[in-house]
């Protein structure tokens, strides 16, 4: 069976791999965002830059070394990221991560209940369908969800403060707080419904059909008519049996939607005015503003990966078979 | 001798887009204690679904149309799910096709076992399942049970994959079992292992199997009596000996003719000829008598009832009336006599 | 006489690699070969390298190691000629087990046999495929009604039939049939059994019949192999190797299909093979004539 020794070796592969494609990543985006078009020092000095004399924009571009060759500027880059230095954002004039630590704790209050929410809700959905597979209850649930899919988030999102903000005021249609109230974690909780709603209403349904699908597929497979032929009820097997069977691909999928959801709460963050990550990095892509875009695209990124390989790793517990295929069991096949 | 089931006159459908299946038609038959009973007959031709029907293992769309069941002594023809899941596994229990497909591929065979062992027991604590799982992996001749009880589905070969299905299938005692080809997708050598096994458990354990099978080798290992079924319906019911030595139907003779041993020497071998019929409009009268060469005219008119022969033996066909013409058996003392 | 080894089979072996740490060795050092206008029979259990040699014959697979030449071209050369290239391709059919996959569902009958006739431009015109299609369908024991039908609508015998009808259509000179009829009921295995034997004798091409089921093979074939765990270790005339079977798993394959006279099947006993565990020398030798046998130790 399974073996301390081969343990250690594996997870140094992953952490191979997880550095290496953070490597690319960073490539990558520097290239992107210093290759496209726009004016880095309009997002430092605002409309001053358009009176800035040829001379003074040379200075402040040397200043802010945006004139040497890009590799130049990577490297220097990677240096400093190497010792834990992102240089400043040229918008808030303030240390990158310091900008980004006063918001992040926003996103992860929203993204993280929200994301669970969706796991968990899409779960019980998914069940409930497939165990009513063809009733009244399944199929009203497949044709709201197909409308709702259908919705793009920045519409909902307006619907929903239109009926509950505007018609009847009883949730607040923007920001994280009501200002003076930083610490009154009831009021938070009202800024945190409308956006968190708009996540799941908009995400839920695709994980749900995925989980019924699955299931019903699982239901008819032969060891379902063991299973029953065993005696067991069809809660038993749907449980103990069938789940177990689509958990693993579940669990994959959850982990590729991440950027999805990840992308669709920054939607939700910019209409909600909702003082975030998602904020943030709409503004920075926007003013050029380099060091902060960076930062955010690679958290970005890492989230991703690590949640891949969360999943796999999580997945190879699950299913014996995905560990046997990689070899870190040896199958026993005797006659 | 006690009939452990009993069905009379059953008739299953299935409704599909093309129209009703007849899928069994006016189907009657008893299993006694300690026996084992073969059903033989062409895929399609009703076998499985028979089975199926017994224990309600069948899709939604199937309709038991006619006719009840009786089983361990109840008429079970209107039991709903709950009363079939109380029946399941502790009066009787199945054996399926494939041992590939019948375990859940992510769950160690020892608690698929041990699963079956507190289905219709919860005060069985799980050590004391497990024990019992260990046990039942040895009574069908699992060597090694103790490790291999942790190991998974794809860990074994398919022999053992069938040897621990039985395991499961015998978990709660069960009257009766029901074994649908359980040999047709191993390989020869193993087959014979699993037919043994079948017949060892039947002395022991005094269970009554029905063994559905297409091939009259394996029936001739195993069972103690045969029904031939064709189109839905059982034409010829006997004992092995009846079947073998002294066939009556001519389905009968045309399956038996068409083993390789009887053309052993001869240029073709002998078939049967044509396909077996729709059973959606199922044919009047014989079903067999389009590809039958000595069909009667009235064999296209009306069904042929069933004749008694002797106490043990009864076959389906008109040539068995008393205004029949006589043919003489094409099969006399068996294919090794040719 | 150059090319009296029709298709020759020396040595091959062929490896799987499931990962980068796990490999499967399905055929081993095997040797054999199939005389023009032989019927071959290469039986075995399930995993035992039989579709494997049949695949690497066809030049589906590339052998990890050996040699398969057809009729003196080697089958996986690498510096063909086109003229060798097309023999290869139009000379050698293969009919595969499940014809219920290996035509494809959504096309007709008649595009699924005519599309050979066009890539090979065996066909002059319309007229005259139309008649070699008619032709090849009689052959088969099918009727022209059968030609717009799609694989879904016929019976699994008939679909077989469909397949085998494609094969011929290429006049070809060996067919390759990897199990054609273990999906097949049992009536309908003894038709299409009786129909290859007819077909051959009518057409004479070569013919490798791979199966699992040894009264079929006992029946059609001129000669048997029998393979075991990758390696071939009997090879012999058909009538010799039923009667007289040299190699232990032989033994055990043959006793083990049981007899269709009950009185005699329960009163045998079936013995158990057991594959010896440490080999320390293999080797092929001839113990009859034509009747070779490999001898493990």
């Amino acid at each position: 069976m399974m073996t301390r020794k081969k343990w250690l070796p594996y997870l140094l592969k992953k952490l191979v791999i997880f550095l290496a494609s953070v490597l690319a990543l960073s490539v990558i985006v520097f290239a992107v965002s210093r290759l496209s078009p726009g004016d880095p020092l309009v997002s430092y000095y605002g409309e001053r830059t358009e009176k800035m004399s040829p001379a003074e924009r040379q200075q402040t571009m040397e200043r802010l070394g945006l004139n040497a060759p890009l590799t130049t500027q990577y490297v220097r880059w990677l240096e400093g990221a190497l010792r834990g230095e992102f240089g400043i954002s040229y918008k808030y004039k303030q240390d990158v991560l310091d900008v980004i630590a006063a918001r992040i704790g926003n996103t992860l209050l929203l993204g993280l209940p929200g994301f669970i929410l969706t796991f968990v809700l899409a779960l019980l959905l998914g069940i409930v369908c497939a165990w009513r597979e063809d009733s009244w209850l399944d199929r009203i649930i497949s044709k709201v969800g197909t409308v709702l899919s259908c919705v793009p988030e920045f519409w909902l999102s307006l619907v929903l403060i239109l009926f509950f903000s505007v018609i009847w005021r009883l949730l607040p249609s923007s920001g994280a707080y009501t200002i003076g109230r930083e610490n009154d974690i009831g009021d938070r909780i009202r800024h945190l419904i409308l956006p968190m709603a708009v996540m799941i209403l908009s995400h839920l349904w695709y994980y749900a059909y995925m989980i019924r699908n699955k299931l019903l597929e699982e239901i008819r497979a032969d060891y379902v008519l063991l299973a029953k032929s065993k005696g067991l009820s069809r809660g038993q097997i749907l449980f103990r049996h069938c789940l177990r069977g689509i958990l693993p691909a579940y669990i994959s999928l959850m982990a590729i939607s991440v950027p999805h959801i990840l992308g669709g709460t920054y939607i939700i963050e910019t209409v909600f005015s909702y003082p975030g990550i998602g904020t943030l990095s709409y503004e920075s892509a926007r003013w050029k503003d380099y060091n902060m875009l960076m930062v955010l695209c690679m958290l970005t990124g890492v989230v991703i990966i690590f949640a891949n390989m969360l999943g796999q790793i999580i997945n190879e517990r699950i299913d014996p078979r995905i560990r046997a295929s990689e070899g870190l069991e040896v199958p026993t096949n005797e006659p | 001798m006690a009939n452990l089931l009993e069905i009379q006159n059953l008739s299953v459908s299935f409704d599909t887009h093309a129209g009703e299946v007849q899928a069994v038609r006016d189907v009657s038959l008893s299993l006694p204690e300690g026996k084992v009973l073969a059903l033989v007959g062409e895929s399609g031709c009703g076998k499985s679904v028979l089975c199926r029907s017994v224990m309600k293992l069948l899709p939604r769309t199937a309709k038991i149309k006619s006719g009840s069941i009786i089983a361990g002594g109840v008429d079970i023809t209107n039991y709903g799910e709950r009363d079939m899941r109380k029946l399941r596994g502790s009066l009787f229990a199945m054996v399926f096709q494939d041992p590939m497909t019948t375990l859940n591929p992510v769950m160690p065979v020892g608690d698929q076992i041990a699963e079956a062992v507190r289905v219709h027991n919860r005060r069985i604590s799980k050590e004391a399942a497990h024990r019992r799982a260990v046990e039942l992996m040895k009574l069908v001749g699992i060597e090694h049970a103790e490790e291999r009880s942790k190991l998974y589905p794809y860990n074994f070969s398919g022999g053992m994959r069938q040897r621990s299905v039985m395991a499961i299938a015998l978990a709660s005692n069960p009257r009766i079992l029901f074994a649908d080809e359980p040999t047709t997708a191993l390989d020869v050598t193993i087959q014979a292992q699993i037919l043994d096994l079948f017949r060892e458990i039947q002395t022991t354990l005094h269970t009554a199997t029905l063994f559905v099978t297409h091939d009259l080798g394996v029936v001739a290992r195993v069972a103690d009596l045969v029904a031939v079924m064709y189109a839905g319906r059982i034409v010829e019911l006997g004992t092995v000996e009846d079947i073998f030595y002294d066939p009556r139907h001519p389905y009968t003779w045309g399956l038996l003719q068409a083993l390789p041993a009887w053309s052993k020497g001869r240029d073709t071998l002998n078939v049967i000829p044509g396909m077996p019929p729709s059973l959606i409009h199922p044919p009047r009268g014989d079903a067999f008598a389009c590809r039958n060469e000595y069909a009667l005219g009235i064999d296209y008119l009306e069904q042929p009832p069933m004749v008694k022969i002797s106490e043990t033996h009864s076959a389906a066909t008109w040539l068995l009336d008393p205004a029949a013409p006589k043919i003489p058996s094409p099969i006399q003392g068996g294919p090794h006599a040719v | 006489m150059p090319y009296n080894d029709y298709v020759s089979v020396e040595h091959l072996s062929h490896r799987f690699r499931l990962t980068r740490k796990i490999a499967i060795d399905a055929v081993k050092d095997v040797s054999f070969s199939i005389d023009r206008g032989e019927i071959l029979g290469l039986v075995g259990e399930s995993g035992s390298g039989k579709s494997t040699v049949a695949r690497c014959v066809m030049g589906i697979l590339r052998p990890s190691g050996g040699r398969v030449t057809y009729d003196g071209i080697d089958v996986n050369g690498a510096r063909l000629s086109s003229e060798e290239k097309i023999r290869l391709q139009c000379e050698r059919q293969i009919i595969f087990q499940d014809s219920g996959s290996a035509l494809n569902p959504r096309m007709s009958v008649r595009r699924i046999l005519s599309e050979p006739l066009d890539i090979c431009g065996l066909a002059r015109d319309r007229g005259e495929r139309e008649a070699l299609l008619i032709q090849n369908l009689d052959f088969v024991g099918l009727d022209a009604g059968i030609l717009e039908s799609r694989p879904g609508e016929l019976s699994g015998g008939q679909r077989q039939r469909v397949s085998i009808a494609r094969a011929l259509l290429m006049k070809p000179k060996l067919i390759v049939a990897d199990e054609p009829i273990a999906s097949l009921d049992v009536s309908i295995q003894a038709q299409i059994v009786n129909l290859f034997k007819h077909l051959q004798a009518e057409h004479g091409f070569t013919f490798l019949f791979i199966a699992h089921d040894l009264a079929m093979v006992e029946f059609l074939c001129d000669r048997v192999g029998v393979m075991s765990k990758g390696r071939l270790v009997e090879l012999a005339p058909t009538r010799q190797l039923y009667d007289a079977p040299r190699h232990p798993y032989t033994r055990a394959l043959l006793s083990a299909v049981p007899i269709p006279d009950p009185r005699l099947e329960r009163s045998r006993e079936i013995p158990v093979y057991r594959a010896p565990e440490h080999v320390t020398r293999r080797e092929w030798t001839r113990v009859g004539f034509d009747h070779y046998v490999l001898m493990e130790r």
